[in-house]
């Protein structure tokens, strides 16, 4: 059996290292952007995706519940993605366990 | 009535200038500015506030160049500096007006307006030093559509990073002003309202040896009125919870803004589960107590909210009050004080 790919979306290098908001009227580095064009076409393909937050500053509970939180109203399962969703904060882990909240929180539509 | 020979001169010497000034604007509204432009306790503030209205209630009726005549202008701080930028912006973008500025004979006054970037200062040799430039961010502000307002308010970390907050603190805070900003752009001008230049945020910084603090402001609605519109019932919910638990009256069956702001500020969470709306505030109050000492103090509607660390004597943390007066939009100031300097 072939062990899961993972792919890593760096958000500082691939997204910008200043995301901000939650909807694209809010600046086109927005949360929604985030996850419609990156995390989710990320995510469709099957595979295991690190989400690397290193390097992005300022980020604000919008984006993140925006673009986490989001994949639960878009269709993802909550439960399939705390198995293949890892995030990456080496300055501030606490960034983990706020995620992982917003998925666990967030109501599918 | 009898003058004094200094009285007159006075007088003498004030029609002179206003002489020399009217030949030298000749096309321009001359609008005087007062002596003192604060908003340091609320009596200054609804002085600034009148002034500032006075000032774009004129400027309206203008159609061609207004200046505003701040020479006599004897002190400004922070706040006002943001709350006059706004004003003049206003005014620029919302009816295209030339705003031109006397600077302010007074070198502190001056220096404010200069180096919070409301206005140039011709003078020669009045440069702004490097150290000086470092510990300030000046008026920025942005709108809906802007393409990267993150960017903007990444100032604000390079001042709370400069206080020896730590990268990550000090990212915390930008993030807090972030959540702030996004409340603005989603709530203060109406959610699906397009793109509108007037309707903006502001907001501004500086760095002292011991503290650093954030002035962010908009012309928008107001928390009072827009967090009943968006929190809905969870909110009438709590207020309702307050009421018993805290003896709240009521006047004309209606909480009051100060109920509503203090209400909205204890509300984490909305009952839709989707959003951490109003979370911009809470952060902004729980980083206060990661610093030896600070404050916040919210102006919006009629109601002033403070949380300050640590207490007053014998005072509460927290405090929420009518503030006497309408703050049209929100106004927020916003002081950390770093642990490493703490004597």
């Amino acid at each position: 059996m072939l062990a899961a790919m993972t792919k890593t979306i760096r958000l500082a290098t691939d997204f910008n290292p200043f995301p901000f908001g939650r909807y694209p009227s809010h600046g086109e580095w927005n949360g929604q952007r985030f996850r419609d064009e990156w995390l989710a076409p990320a995510l469709k393909d099957g595979e295991m995706v690190e989400v690397d937050l290193d390097g992005a500053r300022g980020l604000s509970p919008s984006f993140l519940e925006e673009a986490f939180g989001g994949l639960v109203r878009i269709g993802f399962a909550a439960k399939d993605l705390s198995n293949r969703l890892q995030i990456k904060s080496d300055r501030d882990p606490s960034f983990v366990d706020t995620i992982f909240g917003y998925i666990r929180d967030a109501k599918a539509a | 009535m009898n003058f004094s020979k200094r009285q007159k001169r006075r007088a003498r010497g004030r029609a002179k200038e206003q002489a020399t000034l009217r030949l030298r604007y000749p096309h321009h509204f001359i609008f005087r500015g007062p002596s003192r432009l604060s908003a340091g306790n609320p009596r200054e503030l609804r002085s600034a506030l009148e002034f500032l209205k006075h000032f774009d209630d004129l400027a309206a009726g203008c159609e061609g160049a207004v200046l505003l005549d701040l020479h006599d202008t004897k002190y400004i701080d922070l706040t006002a500096c943001v709350m006059l930028a706004a004003a003049i912006q206003k005014c620029q973008l919302g009816r295209q007006l030339q705003i031109d500025v006397r600077m302010p004979r007074n070198g502190s006054a001056r220096f404010a307006l200069k180096v919070f970037g409301v206005a140039d200062d011709a003078r020669a040799g009045d440069d702004v030093p490097d150290e000086i430039v470092e510990q300030v961010m000046k008026v920025t502000s942005g709108m809906k559509g802007d393409p990267s307002p993150g960017e903007r308010t990444f100032e604000v970390a390079r001042l709370a990073e400069r206080l020896d907050a730590g990268e990550t603190l000090a990212d915390r805070v930008h993030a807090a002003l972030n959540e702030a900003a996004d409340n603005v752009l989603s709530w203060a001008y109406g959610m699906n309202a397009p793109p509108n230049a007037s309707e903006r945020w502001w907001v501004a910084g500086l760095l002292t040896t011991r503290s650093a603090t954030f002035v962010a402001l908009d012309h928008g609605a107001g928390i009072p009125t827009t967090a009943p519109q968006n929190l809905g019932d969870s909110l009438t919910g709590l207020i309702k919870a307050m009421m018993q638990d805290r003896g709240w009256r009521q006047i004309n069956l209606k909480p009051t803004d100060s109920q509503i702001l203090l209400a909205t500020i204890h509300q984490r969470r909305s009952v839709s589960g989707l959003e951490e709306r109003g979370k911009g505030l809470n952060n902004m109050i729980a980083l206060i107590d990661r610093f030896s000492a600070g404050f916040i103090n919210i102006f919006s509607g009629d109601a002033v909210y403070g949380y300050r660390t640590p207490a007053a004597n014998e005072g509460d943390k927290e405090h929420c009050s009518p503030l006497g007066f309408n703050f049209p939009g929100t106004l927020i100031v916003w002081r950390l004080q770093a642990q490493a300097f703490e004597a």
